[in-house]
């Protein structure tokens, strides 16, 4: 597919994508970004400074900068929010094609578990394993993978019997095709690109969890620099020092809003109908 | 064109809500002001409660914010703080109570005779006191008050036998009045163990549930209790020390400190205790509309170090560098703000125990700190940015809780660790967590916030260094330390015991026992507008009490 | 629905609600740290190991995994859930307490949400792709990428502080103290659900009995508001019945924020705290409320449209 065209086909799409690219670059290249300044370095004597000079943020209670705390919170927020993603769409794919194409009694079993994930409202369940397990971010992206994997599994599957029920591979089965090609000829590419695009769409929402998470305590823990945890750290100073709060809350909204707005772009790529 | 215009209009959308959100917080709040510095305790110390008309219709009502301390609960057999409660509340009284040069005061007792070995002690009870629900207060109440204490003491962990020894025999004579305590060993000063809230005298006959509507002698009494939110006190219409101000007071806890102050600003509170972020209780001090009182208490915030065998903090050349590493003065000064004094005793510096005569062989040094580790040969071989000891990783495990600022200094001192080379793995929990790690071992430095004169004496506080006592939760052994401890125990001389306890502390402060991060300044914060009379105490017990009136 | 299908139904229920307690018994089963430790340590106590022991036996936790479910299960179906280690409670009656806090809650943000939703979704609707619907757009937008606790944060500042006038502390039970919290979870909820109304709306929009009725000369207002409307209330019934799922269980942060007194902001505490029997007794509660919504809501659909009951089956 030719570059060129296809930009100037799909501006929309392109110029999140590019937004997105940029926030992941960001992160990436935090120290360049920041110009040396480590999110961890407190000068203590330096606490709770306002946005001025030298600290375009302002500082935090222990005098650290909030910039490059919110730049490094970057990283944190997107490398979890990006795992959980990765884990519910390789976990809840495997399942779901699984469950379709067996069918029997794994079908059963394995919609019967996720019946039973749905029935727990996701943060509840988030929050009894990620609180009882211990805080860590690692702990919070499984837990917020065990309850969200459903939905994809319940696509995949769906779209799996679909696919079965087709007239081309009904005529695979029949002359005896091996189940691992039906897979990976049939099934397979037509299954992996809709739930590729529910799940870029569903990186802002895992993001914002896991902040949640953080915020009440059982996710990321001190000193690690993460929008939740300093919207915590914030609420202690939102009347003297509202720069603590303000800026990581704003800046998980911008990295939201973009990655809503590229999900929502791709959805649109790949249906033109206007939904 | 269609997907072009919805791109501006999104992206407009966005730019103009960034520019209003950095528009409303941009405005310069004042940042903390220049402290002053650090010593000098008594420059912050106001105890001058505001002045105002009285409202004597007995009609008023107010709100008073506070911690939750242990769910709010009133039974002081149960746990201290919930005795604590019942103190601070207005609730239970005890024989004698503290006043503000930690002194003790006659209350439910009015005179008593302690013969010669101080081991029999005649207290006479006042007359006239009535119970809130009606029933007298005699002597053979109070026997079967402390009767109950005993008996449910073993069920909870206030331990009221280290006030007063279960085998003491009491005996109640209605007639005279009197109650005898005989002991079988020699008591300094009873008294300031029976002043302590453990002791409260309840009424045992009536009360049926101890934990939610215990009956005292208190101002006031419980009415409506709420797990979780708070509760109401209403007055008691039988108080021996006369009219009772307020004729209900409404107690509310607040999650944390920013929220008293914000509760506080916007109305909601009348009064409130320990507001422990310095920018808000600075605002508050600079308002008019509020009387800000603070206390230098009696307090120490101090990280116990777990110096048992095999646990990284039993080496000693590790725990003299953790200390050099740590700026208290601006740890105290700024972090947070003057709420806390610098110190490096484990009493508190404004207390008779002859703080002045102490030496400091660990001022903060970073590069020193490094040196020492250098030398001992505690280094970082593998690049991970901790150092090792003897093949471990130096990465110290630290449990304590947001209560009183603890956390923001276990954050502080977590980086300035770190730029030594010492990592930290910091827990924040709550303080049952706190507790139970401390007590088990399951730490390598534990924050917490203690009363150093409870009974208005060191010695229950100075036992948790003695390896003897049964409280030594931490390892340490120092067989001087034991020997001195022993020997307070026996001295009734006060010039003799203030010595023998100044060598104790710098025993401690020498073998580098503790981190110690200052001493706290505890305050009571009350709206102009419709409180008067209300300042914070010296003794950590009593919050409302009949001082405190509506403003007219 | 037939005996059959209810029976079916009623049997998936039981599974699932089995496979429920199960799983919240494991979460506290599978827990670091030793449980009768933690009960006296969170109560201040710290006895000797004889005593811990006698505990552990009298407690029964030296038996098997399953068969502590089945005590524990026992317990539940009798009404008790245990004594809470933090608040020495039952842990039923302290569920109980909040349980009608959070009810209002939930129960006037949905309000709030259906007054905000609504309306934006149908106008989205039928102004598609005009400036209304992208000014719309924009703003659910915001909505639903906003995280929560920052909308409820701001809205804090300006209205208990800068302007005072709204309570900090919500606890009081009153319009004023659920006025805040309501509002924050609302804001996010209700840009979710505009979307979808205006996809639902959209949707029946396309139906060939929208073109006859327009082509039958029916006003514009009538079509809407009598047969495309209706229709559409099928799905969005549905998601409603979700949005109340997420409410309660979403709820804690916002809870914790203007510490209203909820059950979100009580498992918080119970959780920071380790209380185990109030977190199993919290997940167990609102595990079982919300699969109750979503059977209710899944009968009433059936109920109301059977037409579209045989679609669903499939899926």
């Amino acid at each position: 597919m030719k570059f060129k065209p296809f930009v100037q086909k799909n501006r929309v799409f392109c110029l999140f994508a590019a937004l997105a690219l940029l926030l992941v670059l960001a992160a990436v290249f935090a120290p360049v970004v920041t110009g040396g300044v480590s999110p961890e370095d407190a000068v203590l004597k330096d606490a709770l400074q306002p946005p001025g000079a030298g600290h375009i943020f302002g500082t935090d209670k222990l005098g650290r900068d909030i910039f490059a705390r919110v730049i490094y919170g970057a990283r944190t927020s997107l490398a979890a929010a990006f795992s959980v993603v990765l884990i519910i769409f390789a976990l809840g794919t495997a399942l779901g094609v699984a469950a379709g194409s067996f069918g029997g009694w794994a079908d059963a079993v394995i919609m019967r578990i996720a019946d039973l994930m749905v029935s727990f409202p996701g943060m509840v369940f988030a929050m009894a394993v990620a609180g009882v397990m211990g805080a860590s971010v690692r702990n919070a992206v499984i837990a917020v993978s065990l309850v969200s994997w459903t939905k994809y599994a319940r696509l995949a599957r769906s779209l799996t019997l679909k696919i079965r029920s087709l007239d081309y591979v009904s005529a695979a089965v029949v002359t005896g095709s091996k189940t691992s090609c039906i897979l990976t000829r049939y099934i397979l590419p037509n299954v992996i690109p809709t739930l590729a695009v529910t799940a870029a769409a569903d990186i802002g929402g895992m993001m914002l969890e896991l902040a949640g998470l953080s915020f009440l305590g059982f996710g990321a823990k001190a000193p690690t620099p993460e929008w939740g945890l300093m919207l915590n750290e914030g609420r202690q100073f939102i009347q003297s020092a509202p720069w603590m709060m303000i800026y990581p809350g704003a800046a998980l909204f911008v990295v939201v809003a973009v990655f809503n707005l590229l999900g929502d772009a791709l959805r649109d790529l790949l249906d033109p109908r206007d939904v | 064109m269609k997907k072009a215009k919805r791109r501006i209009a999104l992206l407009l959308a966005a730019l103009l809500s960034a520019g209003v959100m950095t528009g409303c917080g941009g405005s310069p709040a004042n940042a903390p002001a220049a402290p002053s510095g650090p010593g000098g305790r008594e420059d912050e110390v106001n105890q001058q409660a505001h002045e105002a008309d009285r409202d004597t219709s007995g009609t008023r009502t107010m709100t008073f914010g506070i911690q939750n301390y242990s769910g709010g609960g009133l039974d002081p057999a149960r746990e201290i703080n919930c005795a604590w409660n019942n103190s601070r509340y207005g609730i239970g009284e005890c024989l004698f109570k503290f006043d503000n040069e930690m002194n003790v005061v006659e209350t439910l007792c009015d005179g008593y005779t302690v013969n010669e070995e101080h081991t029999e002690w005649v207290f006479h009870i006042r007359e006239g006191v009535k119970f809130s629900d009606g029933c007298a207060l005699t002597a053979s109440a109070v026997e079967a008050s402390f009767a109950r204490l005993f008996e449910a003491g073993p069920q909870g962990s206030s331990a009221p036998q280290n006030y007063l020894e279960y085998e003491a025999e009491i005996t109640a004579d209605d007639v005279s009045g009197n109650l005898t305590v005989k002991t079988t060993r020699p008591y300094v000063d009873l008294t300031k163990n029976l002043a302590y809230p453990v002791m409260i005298i309840l009424d045992v006959e009536h009360t049926a549930d101890y934990n939610h509507a215990p009956i005292g002698t208190g101002p006031y009494a419980v009415t409506n209790f709420r797990e979780g939110v708070g509760c109401t006190v209403s007055a008691n219409e039988r108080y021996w020390g006369g009219n009772v101000p307020y004729a209900s007071i409404e107690l509310l806890y607040m999650g944390d400190a920013s929220a008293k102050a914000m509760a506080l600003q916007s109305g909601q509170l009348d009064l409130a205790e320990n507001v422990t972020n310095i920018s808000d209780l600075q605002k508050l001090q600079a308002d008019p509309n509020f009387t800000v009182t603070i206390a230098n208490g009696v307090r120490t915030g101090l990280a116990h170090m777990n110096m048992a065998e095999g646990r990284l903090l039993s080496n000693k050349t590790l725990r003299q560098a953790v200390l050099m590493a740590l700026d208290d003065d601006t740890m105290c000064s700024v972090t947070v703000g003057g709420l806390y004094t610098s110190g490096f005793s484990v009493l508190p510096s404004n207390l008779d125990y002859g703080y002045d005569k102490l030496t400091d062989p660990y001022a903060f040094d970073p590069d020193a700190a490094m040196k020492l580790l250098d030398e001992a040969g505690i280094v970082d071989t593998n690049g991970d940015g901790a150092r090792e000891l003897d093949g471990k990783e130096v990465v110290l495990h630290y449990v304590t809780y947001p209560n009183r600022c603890l956390s923001d200094f276990a954050e502080a001192i977590q980086q300035q660790l770190s730029s030594i080379g010492i990592g930290v793995n910091l827990e924040i929990g709550d303080s049952a967590r706190q507790w139970d790690s401390y007590q088990s071992g399951d730490f390598d430095l534990n924050g917490s916030n203690w009363t150093t004169v409870g009974t208005g004496d060191p010695t229950e506080y100075l036992a948790a260094w003695c390896s003897t006592s049964g409280s030594d939760y931490c390892g340490y052994k120092n067989d001087e330390y034991d020997k001195l401890f022993n020997e307070l125990a026996v001295t009734f001389d006060n010039d003799a015991r203030r010595d023998i306890i100044q060598r104790m502390q710098q025993i401690l402060i020498d073998d580098a026992a503790a981190v110690v991060h200052g001493y706290y300044n505890s305050s009571m914060i009350s709206k102009n507008e419709t409180i008067g009379g209300a300042a914070i105490h010296t003794a950590d017990y009593y919050w409302i009490t009949t001082e405190i009136y509506p403003a007219a | 629905m037939t005996a059959k299908q209810l029976g079916k139904r009623l049997l998936q229920i039981a599974v699932v609600a089995a496979g429920i307690t199960f799983l919240t018994f494991l979460i506290t089963y599978l827990a670091p740290g030793d449980p009768v430790r933690t009960m006296y340590a969170t109560a201040g106590i710290m006895p000797g190991e004889e005593i811990i022991q006698q505990t552990r036996e009298a407690m029964g936790l030296n038996r098997p995994v399953l068969a502590q479910y089945f005590d524990w299960l026992q317990n539940c179906l009798r009404g008790d859930l245990g004594v809470s280690y933090a608040y020495n409670e039952p842990v039923s009656a302290l569920l109980l307490d909040r349980l009608w806090p959070t009810l209002k809650l939930a129960l006037f943000s949905m309000v709030l949400m259906l007054l905000a939703a609504v309306p934006v979704g149908m106008a989205q609707a039928t102004h598609q792709n005009r400036a209304l619907d992208y000014a719309l757009r924009s703003l659910t937008f915001f909505g639903i990428s906003m995280p929560n606790f920052w909308v409820g944060m701001l809205l804090m500042l300006f209205f208990c502080v800068r302007l005072q006038l709204l309570p900090v502390v919500c606890s009081a039970g009153d319009f004023k103290s659920l006025l805040l919290p309501a509002v924050t979870l609302a804001f996010a909820m209700s840009a979710k659900y505009a979307r979808q109304v205006r996809a639902a709306i959209l949707e029946e929009l396309r139906q060939d009995y929208v073109t006859g009725a327009r082509a039958r000369g029916v006003a514009e207002w009538k079509v809407l508001w009598w047969n495309v409307f209706p229709n559409a209330l099928l799905p969005l019934i549905t998601l409603l019945g979700l949005s109340l799922g997420s409410l309660l269980g979403g709820a804690a942060v916002v809870e914790v924020i203007f510490s209203y007194p909820g059950l979100g902001s009580l498992a918080v505490s119970a959780i920071t705290a380790y209380d185990y029997p109030l977190i199993q007794g919290y997940v167990l509660w609102i595990s079982l409320i919300y699969m109750l919504v979503n059977l209710a809501v899944d009968v009433s659909y059936a109920y109301i449209d059977p037409r579209i009951r045989e679609k669903r089956r499939g899926g």
